[in-house]
């Protein structure tokens, strides 16, 4: 097994493993097709704990969040391998289609020093499908009434008893313009996201490798309605958001013939990442060219009580970016080496304490310990605990593109530090018996502390946005807790609530985070018949009332107020299985909860109130959509 | 008075008559069978809730129990386990094809784990 995290059974909905030192939820296929649509940021719709939001008027990207954290703090790999990361943080999650994905562990708070310095809030890992056991042939349509189309194919293929291979292929874009808000503005860019993956694997006795390569690219054009690119740049307002990514990954794994519980893993992985992003005036340019490295050798002392990991990693990571007439260049270099400790008192109880050290060439040492327990007080239960540091190196332009739609003029410190934080966590996870099946119920609550912050400061005036960095006291208080039960076979009822206070200080002021609202439930139901030909489900997320930067200073027609609305946002999907197929039909956000005048100054886009920031809630009201999965299981040889 | 009663009695008998009737338009039944993984599992409830007639399928893994609910009108218990037998499983009363067995993967005739591979 590469890399540490192992994916249990397939088919699973959503499950925590009691097992686990870390506190991991699986979201497995049953989860993510519950709802259909489409990419990875839209895959956490059913789940409580990554929150969705969008990030502009603009680009119609999405962006998560956890533990109240922007999606930045949160380290999100494929298969122990880094990828929302860098420059595609803002647009990563956008193309990465939901089908090409087997399963996703999301783990709340630091990760394992294994995996580097980067998890503060969260770590999500998603596994793609595998060659091994992946559909022979794979074939996905979904169409919404906003006129986007997606289309996704893939298949594996057993070469022989050690080689196999896969490959995926994704084609999305939206052909209709769309402005249900009535502001002017296109709700979602026109364009084209196309994505590509062929990976191949080889099982051997003492040897294994995955190694493949992964590109895509996006073309989109957005902003004002009835925009052509030939008569009227300059005269309407525009967005051009265009990217290029294309990476190749291998991982390899030795079993050693002289230490039976010994293995190596190697993984190495080339990434080439290239965007341009225009939101009327400004105009950013990006182009990333990375290396990265991480070697693992695990092995037990004495026993299989105690295991550790240890190994050494480097990243080489070299930015060349524009944002209007200025230029930033850098390249960092960091090698890091890394040691784990895993106490295993026959599953009972599991302590792994690790440390990691690493030395940036721009910004020094980077020191991350982290601890994590896990104590089944009966075997139904699990208690842990988890306290971490994490750091993060900002990007400030590639990190927050979505605030470049507006006038707002960009103040950027040049001196920001790497951002720094230590996040502790507890939770709670008992399981109880309702009718022969598992019941949850958990409970957690995590507070990160940041030593060091890159803020965001969007409230000293609304025609400037100032980036620096503060050591003053900045938190993430996080609760939340969930219970879903199976009260009747084939029905599953889920929910969850919680609650977020999150602050930092900045001109001497301790500030609400914008856009965090203190309280959000959660409620799923879903319902599969009997024979499996049917499933219902439904889902309703409550939001509560959001801060929002202060508008006090513009003109009266421009101001907004200082908290956003509570609403609901209800999903639903009705699927019906025959055979190979799965047809499926859903609405989103059925009770048509809009945003009224979400972007300010809409009607002269290139005056100095501009700002299509502002995003508290959904700009384009009720969607319908279907869609269809066709899928061949490959023949079992075994 | 007593014409009123034998209408009374007439629409108790009836009622019963028919809810009876309906009782017998569907029927559950449980029977052994010689399933042994969770691929096996999928095979039979796929094959079986795809079968004109069955209302559900549904193999309990544990015991390889199979509990079957069928519109009596359209198929019969005879005809559940031929179709089963079919696709290479044996139930108490009818016994396997054996090509169709042949041809399952080994981990449903027992010849290698049902572990997925790592």
């Amino acid at each position: 097994m590469l890399g540490g995290v192992e994916v249990i059974g397939i088919n699973l909905g959503k499950t925590i493993d009691l097992l686990d030192p870390f506190n991991v939820e699986k979201i497995g296929q049953d989860e993510l097709r519950k709802a259909a649509c489409c990419n990875l940021s839209e895959s956490f719709e059913t789940n409580a704990s990554v929150d969705v939001n969008m990030t502009d008027a603009i680009s119609g990207a999405k962006k998560i969040q956890m533990l109240g954290l922007d999606g930045i703090y949160t380290q999100i790999q494929f298969e122990n391998i880094p990828m929302v990361r860098g420059l595609s943080t803002s647009y990563g999650l956008n193309s990465t289609p939901g089908t090409w994905i087997e399963s996703i562990q999301i783990t709340k708070g630091t990760g394992s020093v294994v995996n580097g310095y980067e998890s503060m809030a969260g770590l999500i890992n998603l596994e793609f499908k595998q060659p091994e056991n992946g559909e022979a042939f794979y074939f996905n349509f979904y169409g919404n009434k906003f006129g986007r189309a997606e289309f996704n194919l893939h298949g594996a293929k057993k070469i022989n008893d050690k080689w196999s291979t896969m490959s995926f292929a994704h084609y999305s874009g939206y052909f209709l313009e769309t402005d249900v808000n009535d502001d002017g503005f296109r709700d979602f860019p026109l364009g084209n996201i196309g994505a590509l993956l062929h990976r191949w694997s080889y099982q051997g006795k003492n040897y294994e490798t995955k190694f493949g390569v992964r590109a895509n690219f996006s073309d989109q054009v957005g902003g004002e309605l009835g925009f052509d690119p030939d008569n009227d740049a300059g005269i309407l307002y525009q967005g051009i958001f265009k990217t290029y990514h294309a990476e190749i990954f291998s991982k390899q794994g030795f079993f050693l013939k002289n230490r039976p519980a010994g293995s190596i893993g190697l993984i190495n992985q080339l990434e080439y990442h290239n965007m341009y992003s225009q939101f009327g005036n400004n105009i950013y340019n990006g182009l990333e060219r990375k290396y990265y490295f991480n070697s693992i050798y695990n092995d037990i002392i004495g026993n299989t009580n105690h295991n550790f990991k240890t190994g050494l990693s480097f990243l080489l990571d070299d930015y060349n970016q524009t944002f209007n007439d200025s230029a930033f260049t850098k390249t960092e270099i960091v090698p890091g080496a890394f040691f784990e400790y895993t106490l295993n008192e026959r599953d009972k109880f599991i302590l792994v304490a690790g440390v990691r050290g690493d030395y940036h060439n721009m910004y020094g040492e980077l020191f991350s310990p982290r601890m994590h327990a896990k104590w089944n007080i009966n075997p139904k239960n699990a208690l842990r605990i988890s306290v971490g540091r994490g750091y993060r190196i900002p990007n400030p332009f590639a990190d927050n593109v979505s605030y470049m739609a507006s006038s707002r003029q960009w103040i950027v410190s040049p001196d920001f530090r790497p951002e720094d934080a230590i996040s502790s966590g507890i939770t709670f996870t008992q399981k109880f018996m309702i009718r022969d099946e598992v019941s949850t119920f958990s409970v957690d609550y995590f507070y990160t502390h940041f030593n060091n912050q890159l803020i965001i400061d969007m409230d000293e005036s609304p025609n400037q946005l100032y980036i620096y960095s503060v050591s003053a006291r900045g938190y993430s208080h996080s609760f939340q807790a969930e219970i879903s039960v199976k009260p009747a076979k084939g029905l599953e009822l889920r929910a969850a609530y919680k609650y977020y206070d999150v602050r930092s200080t900045y001109h001497g002021i301790l500030h609400k985070m914008a856009f965090v609202p203190v309280f959000r439930s959660l409620f799923n139901a879903g319902y599969t018949t009997r024979n499996k030909k049917w499933s219902f489900d439904i889902t309703g997320n409550w939001v509560g009332k959001k801060r929002l930067p202060s508008t006090a200073s513009n003109p009266l027609e421009y101001q907004r107020g200082i908290e956003s609305e509570r609403y609901w946002i209800v999903n639903s999907q009705i699927t019906y299985r025959y055979k190979k197929f799965n047809f499926y039909i859903g609405g989103e956000n059925l009770a048509n909860v809009i945003q009224k005048n979400a972007i300010i100054s809409a009607d002269d886009p290139f005056g100095a109130f501009f700002d299509a920031t502002q995003m508290w809630a959904p700009i384009t009201g009720y969607n319908i959509y279907i869609g269809l999965h066709f899928g061949i299981k490959q023949k079992s040889k075994e | 008075m007593k014409y009123y009663l034998s209408i009374l009695a007439l629409i108790i008998l009836t009622s019963f008559n028919s809810a009876h009737a309906q009782n017998e338009k569907t029927k559950t039944i449980t029977f052994i069978t010689t399933a042994i993984c969770e691929e096996c599992k999928e095979r039979i409830e796929e094959k079986l809730n795809y079968t004109k007639g069955v209302i559900f399928a549904e193999l309990n893994l544990e015991n390889k129990m199979l509990t079957v609910k069928y519109k009596t009108a359209l198929i019969t218990e005879q005809q559940i386990k031929e179709v089963l037998a079919s696709i290479g499983y044996s139930s108490d009363t009818v016994v396997r094809d054996k090509d169709a067995y042949l041809a399952l993967p080994k981990c449903c005739r027992g010849e290698s784990s049902c572990e997925p591979e790592k």
